[in-house]
């Protein structure tokens, strides 16, 4: 792997808004220059979007297909998630989301390659964008979920802005929006490899790392149920760990050839 | 979770057979205990339509898992006689009625169907092709596979210029009495031929074929490569068994599903389409996963979304909180 520099418009786009995010990051980090902050945040935002727009408009389909697409979705969900999260979960943390949105564009920046690939038959079907548009709304939420959960896991509750939730209760909050998106993904997609493989359950690495993250936040639940905030750093650590269970998915069952297996054209 | 890992470095075809080994079926059935127990035990579980839902889902998806696997079909074999085979192959020739399943490898059948198919038709339907020049430096440029289009690139620039599409390239003859023809559906050989001139003037004529890329001499590292991508593999087949054969379409992700059995589309001849190669999987079960999928799927959302959002309409803390 060799990080290499896009020039087209849609490489140029995710540098702005990658540049935009991480400048926002700074200015809001701590709370301080929030208005500054937000505002480069959510024009950040836009770049991302017109770059996932634009790559839709050159690639003739929905850009979900590839890793670099991926990416690029991931990089523009993050900003509505924000404001999703502040406006009705009491959840926030931009400075943190920009980050996310930061470290997910890079790859699409500098990591995999834009050049455009057709979509094979088996990835022609209408359950190719609900399966995958799922996955990538609870990764971003589930990945947000992670860092309230990291900082209760290292320090103790916070936050120290007015009308936002603790830590332990933000994680909480994050994971109930996030998994049922994390399980309509995995169902869809067994739906799907019935349609297409024959089987909707195929043991594919893939799919047993999907059902590992799932589990993970399934255990949460159920730890977090019986016990409530009893236990709040072992909440915290389920959430990370399922972050971790969801990179392995993301990219390192796609990247590494000891998993290849029926969802290699992710790669 | 730990076995999952586990299976997930096995690979597959590793995993699927320690899934379905005997300690194993013996933790699935136990799960299936245990969430019968959970579901009888605790009233909560029960009196939650959320929680219902999801766990009255989760028994029926593993209760139909089990009742269609390969361990399920051959209990119910030797318990009941049954003979419904859990899957196999099936290779249909042009015209030729057949009912028998295959292994895998297609080197014994494994049992009958109760009617038979027939191979009526098979096409290859790809999407538009295009022309893709490449540079070796970077950057890349498609071109619509049309008849008559040119593009110029490189260094020194080079013209190239589409002179025919082919939607199934065949060579007729031999030595000087060979021709390049097109003869279209009765196989899938897509190509272009094209013509290059260089700024002195110089000409030359080729092929391209997808999945193949040529360098182009003395242009500066342009390199040549055709696509056309497959949109579909369809096989058109008639039903026998009934008064009247029935005809039905199979296709990548449009499975025929027939007599308690689907079919899926998963190979074919691709030099003349005399051929169709069918993955057949038994439904047994099948109903029970999908209706447990939609179980899970209305519980998890009634449980984790729509009691927040009847909460909070109610002006009442969400649940946890």
């Amino acid at each position: 792997m060799h990080l290499e520099i896009k020039f087209s418009v849609v490489g140029t786009l995710i540098y702005l808004a990658m540049l935009l995010y991480a400048a926002s990051a700074l200015v809001m980090r701590g709370g301080r220059s929030r208005p500054m902050g937000k505002s480069l945040y959510a024009v950040g935002f836009l770049a991302a979007a017109a770059a996932l727009i634009l790559r839709g408009y050159e690639v003739e389909h929905v850009p979900l297909q590839n890793l670099f697409e991926v990416c690029l979705c991931l990089g523009t969900l993050i900003y509505p998630i924000s404001l999703f999260c502040r406006r009705f979960l009491g959840v926030g943390g931009e400075a943190a989301d920009a980050v996310i949105g930061f470290i997910v564009l890079f790859p699409a920046g500098f990591v995999f390659s834009e050049e455009p690939q057709r979509l094979p038959p088996a990835l022609q079907s209408f359950l190719f964008v609900p399966h995958v548009s799922a996955y990538m709304l609870s990764y971003v939420i589930l990945a947000k979920a992670a860092v309230p959960a990291f900082a209760r896991l290292v320090w103790r509750e916070g936050p120290a802005e007015a009308g936002l939730v603790p830590h332990e209760l933000a994680a909480y909050r994050m994971t109930r929006l996030g998994f049922p998106l994390l399980t309509l993904g995995l169902i869809l997609g067994a739906w799907w490899g019935k349609l297409a493989w024959g089987d909707y359950w195929n043991w594919d690495p893939k799919e047993l790392w999907s059902l590992v993250s799932w589990l993970v936040f399934l255990g949460y639940l159920h730890f977090r149920s019986i016990y409530g905030t009893r236990f709040a750093r072992a909440n915290a650590a389920f959430v990370v760990a399922g972050l971790v269970a969801i990179m392995i998915t993301l990219s390192w069952v796609n990247l590494a050839r000891m998993f290849a297996g029926l969802h290699s054209y992710a790669a | 979770m730990i076995l999952s890992i586990a299976g997930a470095f096995l690979g597959a075809a590793q995993s699927k057979v320690l899934f379905n080994s005997v300690p194993l079926t013996v933790f699935w059935f136990l799960l299936v205990v245990l969430l019968v127990v959970g579901v009888l035990a605790f009233q909560r579980l029960r009196r939650s339509p959320g929680l219902l839902a999801m766990h009255v889902g989760s028994l029926l998806v593993l209760g139909g898992a089990m009742w269609g696997s390969d361990a399920g079909h051959e209990l119910r074999t030797a318990w009941f006689g049954y003979t419904k085979v859990p899957a196999g192959r099936m290779v249909l020739v042009r015209d030729v009625s057949d009912d028998s399943l295959l292994s895998p490898d297609g080197s014994e059948i494994v049992g009958t169907l109760p009617f038979s198919l027939v191979l009526k038709d098979f096409h290859v339907n790809r999407n538009a092709g295009t022309l893709q020049a490449v540079c070796e430096g970077g950057g890349w440029m498609t071109v619509p596979a049309e008849t008559g289009r040119e593009t110029t690139w490189g260094n020194p620039a080079v013209t190239v210029r589409i002179v025919k599409v082919f939607e199934n390239l065949k060579v007729l003859g031999a030595g000087t009495n060979r021709q390049v023809v097109d003869v279209p559906g009765s196989g899938d050989n897509p190509a272009l031929e094209v013509e290059v001139a260089w700024p002195d003037g110089d000409r030359q004529r080729g092929y391209l074929f997808p999945g193949y890329r040529v360098s182009v001499e003395d242009s500066g590292g342009l390199i040549l490569g055709f696509e056309a991508p497959v949109k579909n593999y369809e096989s058109a087949v008639e039903v026998l068994g009934g008064e009247e054969a029935v005809p039905q379409i199979v296709a990548v992700n449009r499975p025929l599903h027939w007599g308690g059995y689907h079919f899926y589309q998963v190979s074919y001849d691709p030099r003349g389409h005399s051929y169709t190669v069918f993955s057949v999987v038994s439904d047994s079960g099948l109903w029970a996963v999908y209706a447990g999928f939609i179980l899970v799927v209305v519980g998890v959302f009634w449980q984790f979304w729509a009691e927040a959002v009847l909460s909070r309409m109610t002006n009442k803390n969400a649940p946890g909180n």
